[in-house]
């Protein structure tokens, strides 16, 4: 007789091994497309159409934030008129400004994948999937939502802090400064749709299994 | 359906965070670059004037010695009523001799010799003698040019190279017969006592002695008119030593006032002549930076004057005696009357000065010059504007006017207290240079007005000039950095390399060096006290973004330098016209007709014509003795020493500023 004819045995959900390199694969894809957009819009948009248009990103964020300015003084005295000629001064402010573009897509890029990756880790247990795929669903929209906020607030830092005093502005200031702060809510949204733990996906569901 | 809205959130989001400037992005920025990233090449300074170079220690110095009748009171008239020496009368002129007394002429010549002591001296004896080119043609070089032959006439009238002190005492002896100032005198050839290598053309050493002599036989047999300079008004010692310079030494000349004949003809087309200051620009002598200083001593003198300026008198004029007493029958010294020799000086500034210094020092440390001479107790009068003057005893002086090329030192933007200054404008001065930023006002650059106040360089050397008078006041770009074209921003883009780029979003800004009209134009000169102030008007119209290097140059006109004439100059000078050279004429033939007719001169003209002007003498009026203790002609002598030395026009401002005009407010 068994001791706990009751007690279900819950069997392991079993993965195949392919299901986990196609998980790591989409992720990889997805998320190295901000990358690779932020890199060409760096290392080959800005040097092609927006040369020699960064601001003063030194002297706005100590405006705004003046408590910084004793950290911030060394960059902001090398990127200040008088320090040195015009043309080394720009070509100061231009590294600080495509270091901080790629600081703040960095910073939008790593919490998005970390919001992303907690709502994963958040729903990989098997147990009920079915009922909890519904909350999966409110929770996956909610995290997009939170990384929308993140990605909208760095983009509002850049544009406050940077790209709103930049006289002349065309479409490719735009595109340079707010592309990865598109594409990084996409990929969230392509991973979480795609990649989402296989206890709450399947061939037909909301989550597709890969 | 929910889908599409949270794209379009995620769109109204981006459109919000851009400020819908995306919208107007996709357009072509307009911006322009920031024209500070250029660079206007900098100023290139004109280089310095030459200075001239340092007085050698070694001087080679030509000392032209006046060999005119008048300088050695020789009077070459045989028929003359008085007599060449005697007891009363003595010939001499500046040179004379009498026992131990010599004139100051001599230890003039002295200082002037050793103060050019370690220097190649020549002596050249200078006077109415004439060696005409077609003289020198025929008889010493055929062929030769006129610079040749000025070399050879200088090798001619050579009478002695690096002489010693004591050949002054050759001049002058108490037997004047072929003395140094006699009209075709044995001093007109001294090649034999020269040393052939040290003339300029040694190798027609004998034939230039052979010339000469035939000069002297020449003149020996009576005046020709061919080698003499004779009743030509245009033709006299001075102006033949002029003609006859050797610009590369230092020369200086001895001068009796009394051999200029006239200093400006007016030819038969009306056109006047200013014999000295056409002879000096004819040779160029101020042309090459030379210098020349004007003396004017007042020395002693006893002889005759055959001769005054144009005046040929059938009497000479007699000035000085010896100190004759007639009760004892002998002669007590000399009564030596005052007269004004002039030299010159030409050379090299530092030259010029170097000597003059040397020259003066001597002159002042000189004892002989010192001793007062002249008659004594009324021993000597003279009548002049009816009245007797007595002449007392004199000392040495003398006086000096150094004559050099104006030269002014231009305005430039180095020049201390310039200003400039813009109407709402900055200027920015880098160095010397001035930049004046013209920044757009609305978006369009406005016009302006440009103020700019220089000091008034008036005096230099000795002179003031007249600033009111500025000619050729322009405005000139002396180069424009402007935009040339605009090229993509792609990688292999070549930019000139005269060229400045600038990089801007997708483009490159090319500029570079064009011609351009000035933008910028002079609309008003004043002068306020000792600024002179130019109003520039610039026309925003008119100008590109970029840099204007703008040159303001003004001229000062040769006439504009109005010299100041030492008031000796007009003490020592004497106006002679043609009414005093006919009375003195018409009065010395009365002399000539009713003296010669006795076996004595009347006791009023054994000396200046007597001590009571105005009287009658055989119906004629006695005129006043001619002025020949002063110089004539030495107003209008230093006039034309002036006016040889004024320029054409100077250079007055040159000033140089850049005008930056920016696209940025």
């Amino acid at each position: 007789m068994p001791k706990n004819e009751n007690r279900v045995r819950k069997r392991p959900l079993r993965m195949r091994g392919s299901n986990h390199v196609a998980c790591l694969l989409c992720y990889l894809i997805a998320f190295a497309v901000p990358v690779a957009w932020e890199y060409a819009a760096l290392c080959l948009i800005y040097p092609w159409k927006l040369a020699f248009t960064a601001p003063d990103l030194a002297a706005h964020v100590v405006n705004a934030f003046p408590a910084l300015g004793g950290w911030l003084s060394p960059v902001a005295a090398t990127a200040s008129d008088g320090a040195f000629s015009l043309r080394e001064m720009l070509i100061a402010r231009e590294k600080v400004w495509l270091n901080a573009l790629a600081i703040s897509a960095g910073i939008a890029w790593e919490m998005t994948l970390l919001v992303q990756l907690l709502w994963r880790w958040t729903h990989r247990n098997p147990l009920c999937s079915a009922r909890r795929t519904a909350g999966a669903i409110r929770s996956c929209r909610l995290a997009l939502v939170i990384i929308c906020l993140i990605n909208a607030a760095m983009a509002a830092g850049v544009w406050l802090l940077g790209l709103c005093h930049v006289t002349g502005r065309t479409l490719w200031d735009y595109v340079v400064c707010f592309g990865m702060y598109a594409l990084n809510p996409l990929a969230a949204a392509v991973v979480s749709r795609l990649a989402a733990p296989p206890a709450i996906s399947g061939r037909h569901a909301y989550f597709k299994r890969i | 359906m929910r889908k599409v809205a949270l794209w379009m959130l995620l769109a109204v989001l981006l459109l919000a965070l851009s400020g819908c400037a995306a919208l107007d992005g996709l357009s072509q920025s307009n911006a322009l670059p920031d024209l500070r990233l250029l660079s206007q090449p900098p100023y290139e300074e004109q280089p310095p004037a030459e200075t001239p170079e340092q007085a050698p220690s070694a001087l080679r110095l030509d000392l032209w010695l006046d060999a005119s009748q008048v300088m050695g009171g020789v009077n070459p008239n045989e028929q003359s009523m008085y007599p060449h020496a005697s007891r009363r009368y003595r010939e001499g002129g500046f040179h004379y001799r009498y026992e131990n007394t010599v004139g100051m002429y001599e230890t003039v010549l002295r200082c002037m010799l050793s103060s050019a002591e370690g220097s190649r001296v020549r002596l050249l004896r200078y006077g109415n003698e004439r060696l005409p080119d077609e003289y020198l043609l025929d008889r010493v070089a055929p062929g030769a040019s006129a610079q040749e032959l000025c070399s050879i006439r200088r090798d001619m009238l050579t009478c002695a190279i690096d002489p010693m002190p004591s050949v002054f005492q050759l001049f002058s002896g108490e037997k004047m017969t072929d003395s140094f100032y006699s009209l075709g005198s044995p001093w007109l050839n001294r090649m034999a006592d020269l040393n052939a290598r040290l003339l300029e053309n040694p190798g027609l050493h004998n034939v230039m002695s052979e010339a000469l002599n035939q000069q002297i036989h020449a003149i020996a047999r009576g005046y020709d008119d061919t080698l003499l300079a004779v009743g030509d008004d245009g033709d006299y010692p001075l102006l033949y030593a002029l003609a006859n310079l050797d610009l590369s030494r230092l020369s200086v000349i001895t001068c009796d006032p009394a051999a200029i004949r006239r200093l400006s003809l007016v030819d038969e087309n009306g056109q006047a002549h200013a014999l000295v200051q056409e002879l000096l620009n004819s040779r160029g002598v101020f042309d090459a930076g030379l210098s020349v200083g004007l003396y004017a001593f007042t020395l002693d003198y006893m002889g005759q004057l055959s001769t005054f300026a144009a005046a040929d008198l059938s009497e000479p004029l007699l000035w000085g005696r010896l100190d004759y007493n007639s009760y004892t029958g002998l002669t007590d010294g000399v009564l030596a009357m005052p007269r004004t020799l002039l030299a010159l000086v030409i050379g090299q500034t530092a030259q010029v000065d170097a000597f003059t210094a040397a020259f003066e020092a001597r002159l002042d440390a000189s004892d002989t010059l010192r001793v007062p001479r002249g008659p004594q107790n009324g021993q000597l009068v003279y009548a002049r504007g009816g009245q007797t003057i007595v002449q007392e005893p004199f000392g040495f002086d003398y006086h000096y006017l150094l004559i050099t090329r104006a030269g002014v030192q231009p305005i430039t933007q180095h020049t201390q207290g310039v200003q400039l200054l813009a109407e709402n404008a900055q200027v920015n001065v880098s160095g010397s240079l001035r930049t004046v930023t013209l920044a757009p006002e609305n978006g369009a650059q406005p016009d302006r007005t440009l103020t700019l106040q220089l000091p008034l360089q008036r005096t230099c050397d000795g002179m003031t000039m007249n600033a009111e008078a500025l000619a050729n006041v322009e405005l000139t770009v002396q180069n424009a950095l402007l935009l040339d074209s605009v090229l993509p921003n792609r990688p292999g883009t070549a930019v000139p390399e005269d060229a400045q780029a600038i990089v801007l979003r997708d483009k490159i800004y090319v500029f570079g060096q064009q011609t351009a009209q000035s933008p910028v134009r002079v609309t008003g000169l004043s002068v306020s006290g000792e600024m002179l102030t130019v109003r520039l008007s610039v026309e925003g119209g008119a100008l590109r973004p970029g840099y204007y290097r703008l040159l303001l140059s003004a001229d000062l006109p040769g006439e504009s330098f109005d010299w100041q004439t030492p008031a000796w100059v007009g003490a020592l000078n004497a106006s002679i016209t043609n009414e005093h050279i006919s009375a003195w004429k018409a009065f010395t033939q009365v002399l000539t007709t009713y003296e010669r007719q006795r076996d004595f001169i009347s006791k009023p003209y054994q000396h200046a014509w007597g001590d009571a002007g105005n009287t009658s003498y055989y119906g004629a009026i006695v005129p006043d003795f001619p002025p020949v203790e002063l110089a004539p002609g030495l107003s209008e002598l230093v006039s034309q020493l002036q006016g040889a030395a004024r320029p054409g026009q100077q250079p007055y401002i040159r000033f140089v500023f850049d005008l930056f005009v920016t696209n940025q407010p």
